[in-house]
Formats: structure tokens, C-alpha cells, sequence
């Protein structure tokens, strides 16, 4: 069994495409979770952190209740003692701090320890830039313990168990592998977190929700902590901060790699908890774990896309709305597409959901429906004068890079229709004036560029 | 001289030099992201440690690259290749009818 790949032979690249199809079949199952496997595997993870096992193990229905009640949980957890008493927020703040440290140097020894008592820049140097990031997340974790919300917060043991897991195992690999087999990253992980591209997704409707109406409630317990969790099967293709079960699996079991110690061991232990469920919140007296979603529609290019209802949607009924992979409000898909207006349209800020919007209605209707009139139609697209829901300009742009139907996604994008500034308009190139109103089409994209229309000539477009 | 380059929302102009008292902006997940999608994930950006990110005490941002060309990519518009030197990165806006632009959002 070899300790170090130099190269892969043809029928290991072979294996490349099968190994990330099976690999993304586990990040977009829909099976119910397998909580006897996750549980032992999310152990086994403290365990090889030098942690002490959770008390308990806390299944959830879907990512948002995780979001949601683990935070809580840690921050009911942090102003008590186990007799039920308050406690005294020196001694959680010292507590914690000190574990933390204790769980990082353990597990990665003497260099990492160093930097995480104040000497961060010492890290990248010490242990390189491969792990700088997955170093400093964890560091920063490690040192940023203030207040009880905070102190709630520095209980959750992410980036003890990430490092400890899958950070040490990340090194051991890149060390035994070598530059060459880097490209098994790309191949294997890339293709596999291209398509689990629902992560973004989920974690953007979570943040949106937490953002929007938790914080008053909860206070910063939740807003401060919800991310502090492990993506489960939707990080089966992240090499980034937790080594990667995909790359991993290729690595060992089609090409035969062994690392160190108990490092594979680890590496197995971490891929149990990502072939068996959704996010996971790890703490140091608990672990919370939500379900498999039930339901995942993707479109042709393995975009979250559905016409009616969420397009991936867990069993508590809780989901993400998709079209084409933009992640929109439930109204963008459930209004018929004839009762959407032109105010909406025009109100909309975000440029891809309302692209989203212009698609359901036909760009040639919306035009009609807020009385557009071509002031200019030249290389670079079409400018518009509309009148509804009130007077504006709007250039029409197609993406340089078209679709792999042949078509070009259309953008309306709001241009002046005044030349009044509220602050000083100049060309970020020239410092000429852009206070004016754009007569043609380039000059109204060019002014979306903050330059003037001569400065405004890429060589290269995409 | 470079060239001026566009993808998506993201438009490069060559610069002769970046401001004094520039900053290093942190990358994110070992690259270079020059802007990100909030509705659909995707980024434009740089892996490989040939690209920095630096912003300017008024937030602007400039690229710098050095050594060989590095790639722009992006999950949906095909990659650019970006020639060894500084550029002033420029995000996309919009006219808001509050006579104030805004940053495209997307």
C-alpha cells in the first residue's frame, strides 16, 4: 500500500467520473438520515480531537431548526452550570479558552498552538499555505471569546473537531499525495461540489432567515452562531477546511494511499457523518443534526430549479425556492405569471431575481407592461425609456457568456433618466463627468461601470 | 499596456498603480473573490497565491497580480485569463430613484 502517490496510472483517472457520481449521489440524497451511523461517526470525530464525547446527539427535521436551536441551546448551556446554577463568566470565558486551545494544539501540535496565544501570522509560514485558511478559521474561533453570547459561542467546537478531523487529515494528504495528484481535487471534488450546488443555496435561505426574523428574539445568540456548522453531505466535495470524503475515498481505496497514525481513521470517521446526513452543529455537550431534505429538483445543468413549490424541500416541510439556480422568494414561483407587474419588476433590487421575473413574464411583455419605448439599440444592447411604474431609463444587456442552449440570459438594468447627482459622478478612469443622462446604450453601460463611454472598451468580455 | 477586461458584473481597468496605503483583503477559502452572488453563491474568482485583492482606505479595489497570467472564473461565465500587472476592479451599478447609485445586487 503506497504511503505517497507521485501519479496516477490511466485506469486510477479512469475511475475519476464513476467515483464523483457516486460521490454526488450521496450529496443529493433524499434517503432519510442514517442516525445510528452518523452517530457513531460524529463520536468518533470528538474522540480523535482529543473531546470529550457529546452527552447526546440531537436529531432535527431540517437545517433551518438546526440554524435555529442549536445557537439557542449553547447559550442556554453557557450561563449554567451542570447543577443548575449561573455561572460566573470569568471562569466560562477561561474554560472554554483553555479547551479550545488545548483541542487545537492536540491535534495539530506545537506551531499551531503558538500562533493561537496571539502570533498569528507565524501560522501560514509554520505550517503553510495550504492550511492557512482552516488554521486561521480556527484560531479566530479560539480568540474571539467575549460575553456570555460569545462565550456561548467558543463552546461550539467546530473548529476544534474540523481542524482535529479534517485539517490534520487535509495536511497528511497533501503532504503523502504531492503537487502532481492535486489535480484529484479538481476532478473528483470539483466535479462533485459542482454538483451538490445546493449548499449555496440552503445556506443563503438560512441566512435570510436568521437575518430577518430572529434577531430581535434571540438577540445575537443565534445571528452570532448559526454558521458555526458542518455542511454533512453537502460538503462531500469541499476541500477547503475539512478534507474532502470524496478526494479522500478516491485516494485511498482507487489509488491505496495510507497516511500516519490513526489520520485515515479520522478521515473515515468524518466521511460516516457525511454519508449519513444533512448540517451538523457540533458543541461541546451536544451535537444537533438535521435530516435529509426529501425532495431535490434539479434543472438540466444540475441547478436547483423547480416551476411550482420549493425546489429542494426537507420533511418538515421547510425548503429553498430556486429557478435555475437563483434563489428567489416562494412569490417569484408561485405568482401566476401573468399577475406579476411592472412595479414589482422595476422594485426589485437584486439584478438576478429580477432577470428571474422579466423570464416568467417574456421580456417583450414586460416592455409592453411598463410602456418602454427603444431610445437607442446599438453593439452593446438596448436602451430603454419606460414610463411604469414611473419614468426611468433601463438598458437591455445579454450575458457575454451564452447558455448551453444558445441562448443569452437578459438583463434590465436601471441607468440615470436625470442628470441631477446627489454626490460628485466622475469616471473612475478619467474623472470625466458622468452626471449626464445616457443617450445611448454603451454610455448607459458604461456608466453602470462608473466610467465614461471611451474608457469603457473591454478587450475581453465573458 | 494591459487591457481592459469584463466578466459579469466585474470590470478590470489597468492601472498604472495601486494607492498608497493599500490593504491586503482576506481571501476567502484559499482564493481571490473579486465579488460574489448573494441569490445564487456563485463567485468570481482567483485561486493560486499570484492574485491579491488589496482595498483603499475610501474601499476601492484594485487586483495585483504577478508572475504568469492567472484565471478569472466564474460558476456561469466563462474564464478569463488576467495578464500579470494592477487593475482597478469596478462592480457593476444601478441608477436607484432615490438619485443615489447602488451597487448591482445579484
Amino acid at each position: 500500500m503506497p504511503k505517497a502517490i507521485a501519479f496516477l496510472t490511466d485506469e486510477q483517472r479512469a475511475q475519476m467520473p464513476g467515483w464523483a457520481r457516486k460521490w454526488i449521489d450521496i450529496g443529493l440524497s433524499t434517503e432519510p438520515m442514517d442516525l445510528p451511523r452518523f452517530d457513531a461517526g460524529a463520536r468518533a470525530c470528538y474522540r480523535y480531537a482529543g473531546l470529550d464525547e457529546p452527552r447526546v446527539v440531537v436529531p432535527v427535521s431540517s437545517p433551518i431548526v438546526l440554524a435555529l436551536a442549536a445557537p439557542i441551546a449553547s447559550a442556554v448551556l453557557a450561563r449554567f452550570t451542570p447543577t443548575g446554577r449561573l455561572k460566573k463568566q470569568d471562569a466560562i470565558e477561561g474554560a472554554v479558552r483553555d479547551a479550545v486551545e488545548g483541542a487545537i494544539e492536540g491535534a495539530i501540535g506545537g506551531a499551531v498552538g503558538v500562533a493561537v496565544r496571539g502570533v498569528g501570522d507565524a501560522v501560514e509560514g509554520a505550517i503553510g499555505v495550504a492550511v492557512g485558511g482552516a488554521v486561521r478559521g480556527a484560531i479566530e474561533d479560539a480568540v474571539r471569546v467575549r460575553g456570555a453570547i460569545e462565550g456561548a459561542v467558543e463552546d461550539a467546537v467546530e473548529g476544534a473537531v474540523g481542524v482535529a478531523v479534517g485539517g490534520a487529515v487535509g495536511v497528511a494528504v497533501e503532504g503523502a499525495v504531492g503537487v502532481r495528484v492535486r489535480g484529484v481535487g479538481g476532478a473528483v471534488g470539483g466535479a462533485v461540489n459542482d454538483a451538490v450546488r445546493v449548499r449555496g443555496a440552503v445556506e443563503g435561505a438560512v441566512r435570510d432567515a436568521v437575518e430577518g426574523a430572529v434577531r430581535v428574539a434571540v438577540g445575537g445568540a443565534v445571528n452570532d452562531a448559526w454558521y458555526r456548522y458542518i455542511g454533512g453531505q453537502f460538503w462531500v466535495g469541499s476541500w477547503w477546511w475539512y478534507a474532502s470524503p470524496s478526494v479522500v475515498s478516491y485516494l485511498r481505496e482507487v489509488c491505496g494511499l495510507t497516511l500516519p497514525g490513526d489520520l485515515m481513521d479520522r478521515a473515515l470517521a468524518y466521511q460516516a457523518t457525511a454519508e449519513s446526513a444533512c448540517w451538523w452543529w457540533p458543541h461541546r455537550q451536544f451535537v444537533m443534526v438535521s435530516d435529509r431534505p426529501l425532495r431535490i429538483n434539479l434543472d438540466a445543468r444540475g441547478r436547483l430549479h423547480s416551476e411550482s413549490g420549493p425546489a429542494i424541500v426537507w420533511r418538515d416541510g421547510w425548503g429553498v425556492y430556486a429557478w435555475h439556480g437563483v434563489r428567489v422568494a416562494a412569490n417569484v414561483i408561485d405568482t401566476p405569471a401573468e399577475t406579476i407587474t411592472a412595479k414589482w419588476i422595476a422594485d426589485e433590487r437584486n439584478a438576478e431575481v429580477r432577470r428571474v421575473l422579466v423570464e416568467r413574464v417574456g421580456a417583450e411583455r414586460y416592455m409592453v407592461l411598463a410602456g418602454g419605448e427603444v431610445v437607442n439599440r446599438d453593439d452593446w444592447g438596448t436602451l430603454w425609456e419606460v414610463t411604469r411604474p414611473e419614468p426611468m431609463r433601463v438598458v437591455e444587456l445579454l450575458n457575454s457568456t451564452p447558455e448551453p442552449d444558445g441562448s443569452s440570459k437578459r438583463y434590465f438594468l436601471r441607468v440615470p433618466h436625470t442628470a441631477e447627482r446627489r454626490d460628485p459622478d466622475r469616471c473612475v478612469a478619467c474623472g470625466a463627468d458622468l452626471a449626464v443622462i445616457p443617450k445611448t446604450a454603451h454610455e448607459a453601460v458604461a456608466w453602470s461601470y462608473s466610467v465614461c463611454p471611451a474608457d469603457y472598451r473591454p478587450a475581453v468580455m465573458s | 499596456m494591459n487591457q481592459p477586461l469584463r466578466q459579469g458584473d466585474v470590470f478590470l481597468i489597468p492601472v498604472g498603480s495601486v494607492p498608497a496605503g493599500s490593504t491586503e483583503v482576506d481571501r476567502e477559502g484559499g482564493a481571490v473573490v473579486l465579488a460574489w452572488g448573494e441569490v445564487t453563491g456563485h463567485r468570481h474568482q482567483i485561486a493560486g497565491p499570484a492574485a491579491t485583492l488589496l482595498r483603499t482606505e475610501t474601499d476601492d479595489r484594485f487586483l495585483r497580480i504577478v508572475g504568469a497570467p492567472v484565471d478569472l472564473v466564474h460558476e456561469e461565465h466563462s474564464t478569463i485569463e488576467i495578464a500579470p500587472g494592477e487593475y482597478r476592479v469596478v462592480i457593476g451599478r444601478e441608477w436607484s430613484s432615490d438619485m443615489e447609485s447602488r451597487q448591482v445586487v445579484d
